[in-house]
């Protein structure tokens, strides 16, 4: 399936998707029914300096068309990551990028400093943008200089691609994307979950133990995509699409709107087998569509043509057949209007 | 009722559905050495004990099988009409007691309450194995009588669960510092149970809203 190849920050990735951060354990718990071999890339959960014994329960709320969650960053830290979980990452047959987490500059810096050594570890993903730890503040997804301060030292600490994965709670995510590219970032990761919350009126509880937490799935699929287009017209490193994939056609949508991979998250625990057949998948559409290369298919939208003046199209509705069509589509009430 | 039991509900004969599945572990190995096992069913909480009590009178995974005067089957729910399938772990021959809330049927009371009315008529021995699935109120209750008693005990237990196979960490259950897990605060619901020993957890610190 080498029409599904794509190249990321100098990585070759066999197909475009990977699993996204906190969704998919470290990446080889689920080997027995996503085999590595089957994926693009496997981003870990996200790891932090110390151990975090993640936030009280409730963490979890299922809503009408999306996934409420506040799991905390639950993480045993980075030695145990190294001693437990890295060993095996050797085993995997894919692109292994691990999830970097922190509260001061310092705690991203250090663990690049700590992990740059291990050769499992083919690329970091910096969380700038967890929103269910520091009461949600999100303190470095929503400042461009403190997003830009992170990358840049993390870029010092290490040789390795780091992607900075960025916050849809923002108003101009581009600013966003702008500073971290300039601060060194070798790509972006387009969308964390967005904010949200739900409460049962009758109990008048929150479905959160943290009030807030972060929203995914379905629902966000347009959220996430207007982000991941926002970013990749804004800058030239690859913008890895996340939010809202439930099927090889969301992630090709990804694709169009100029990703060049996507990360599939919550679609996974309604069906954990998911990621490992969607590959295929793309592979029959892609053919269905007779698209060689999943390549030809990035930063493709063909956004609309602006309609012709009103002028023009009074004087060539009766002459020409190229814009009797375009008239044709016109609303019966503005063809009305007309003189 | 949830969203899985109404969809479910609306599934008409015939219907075709996945399962990702089995998930997690089940009941520790019910042998015929040692103490007699409890079983405490709580209404729906029911639903695992029929092969458990299947496969100790068969001998499971293994081990000696347990006479049937070796298993206590009690089984409460709110009234009559929630005891499901009764019938059926009767016909099993084991012994089967069955409490509700409202007295229709064996018993009034819960059971725990019906657990030491046996005990104090010498039906059911002081020293037992407890195994219990149920409603979270049952179920610390009978964390508390077995940690009370000292009575190996083991719960199985139904959180929320995001995934179902252990990649979203939204289903954790309290461990105990000096039990087997003790070095971590959490054990995952959906693949390190869902059942659990009273040694190594505890429902002290779950919240149900």
């Amino acid at each position: 399936m080498s029409r599904l190849a794509v190249r990321l920050a100098g990585l070759e990735l066999r197909n475009p998707l990977l699993s996204a951060s906190g969704t998919f354990g470290h990446g080889l718990e689920m080997q027995h029914i996503v085999p590595s071999s089957a994926v693009g890339g496997l981003v870990s959960k996200t790891v932090t300096r110390k151990p975090r014994p993640g936030n009280p329960l409730p963490r979890i709320k299922e809503t009408e068309a999306g996934f409420l969650n506040s799991i905390g960053l639950e993480n045993r830290g980075v030695d145990a990551y190294v001693r437990d979980v890295l060993p095996a990452m050797h085993g995997a047959d894919t692109i292994v990028v691990t999830n970097l987490g922190g509260e001061k500059v310092e705690d991203f810096v250090e663990l690049a400093r700590r992990l740059d050594g291990q050769a499992a570890i083919d690329a970091f993903e910096v969380n700038l943008s967890c929103p269910n730890v520091q009461e949600g503040k999100l303190p470095f997804a929503t400042d461009p200089s403190m997003a830009a301060r992170v990358i840049r030292e993390v870029r010092a600490a290490t040789t390795k691609p780091i992607f900075a994965k960025l916050s849809p709670n923002v108003s101009r995510i581009a600013d966003l994307a702008i500073a971290v590219e300039s601060a060194g970032a070798d790509g972006i990761t387009a969308v964390n979950t967005v904010l949200g919350m739900q409460v049962d009126w009758r109990t008048r509880r929150p479905g959160l133990f943290t009030n807030q937490g972060g929203y995914s799935g379905t629902a966000i699929k347009p959220i996430a995509l207007r982000c991941a287009w926002e970013c990749a017209r804004s800058v030239k490193i690859p913008v890895i699409g996340c939010g809202g994939v439930m099927c090889a056609e969301d992630a090709l949508e990804f694709l169009v709107v100029g990703c060049r991979a996507v990360q599939v998250g919550t679609a996974s625990f309604g069906d954990p087998g998911l990621l490992g057949r969607m590959a295929q998948e793309m592979d029959a559409l892609l053919d269905q569509a007779g698209v060689a290369s999943v390549t030809e298919l990035v930063g493709t939208l063909r956004p609309w043509d602006p309609p012709p003046p009103r002028a023009e199209r009074s004087a060539t509705a009766s002459t020409s057949t190229s814009t009797s069509t375009c008239s044709a589509s016109v609303h019966p009430a503005a063809r009305g209007a007309q003189p | 009722m949830g969203e899985g039991t109404r969809a479910l509900a609306a599934c008409t004969r015939g219907t075709k559905l996945k399962i990702v599945g089995p998930l997690g572990n089940g009941w520790p190995t019910l042998d015929g050495d040692g103490a007699p096992w409890v079983m405490l069913g709580g209404g729906i909480g029911s639903a695992p004990f029929y092969m458990a009590i299947e496969q100790a009178l068969l001998g499971m995974d293994g081990a000696r099988a347990a006479k049937r005067e070796q298993l206590f089957y009690l089984y409460g729910a709110a009234k009559r009409g929630f005891l499901y399938d009764l019938e059926a772990f009767e016909k099993l021959g084991v012994p089967t007691f069955t409490c509700t809330m409202d007295g229709s049927h064996g018993l009034k009371g819960h059971v725990l309450q019906l657990l030491e009315h046996l005990q104090t008529r010498g039906v059911i021995p002081e020293k037992v194995r407890l195994l219990a699935c149920g409603p979270e109120k049952m179920l610390e209750a009978v964390e508390r009588h077995a940690h009370a008693r000292g009575l190996e005990c083991w719960l199985s237990l139904e959180t929320l669960m995001g995934c179902g196979v252990g990649i979203c960490n939204g289903c954790p259950v309290p461990t105990v510092p000096d039990g087997r897990h003790g070095l971590w605060p959490n054990m995952k619901c959906c693949v390190e149970g869902p059942v659990f020993s009273t040694a190594d957890v505890t429902l002290c610190g779950m919240q149900h809203a």
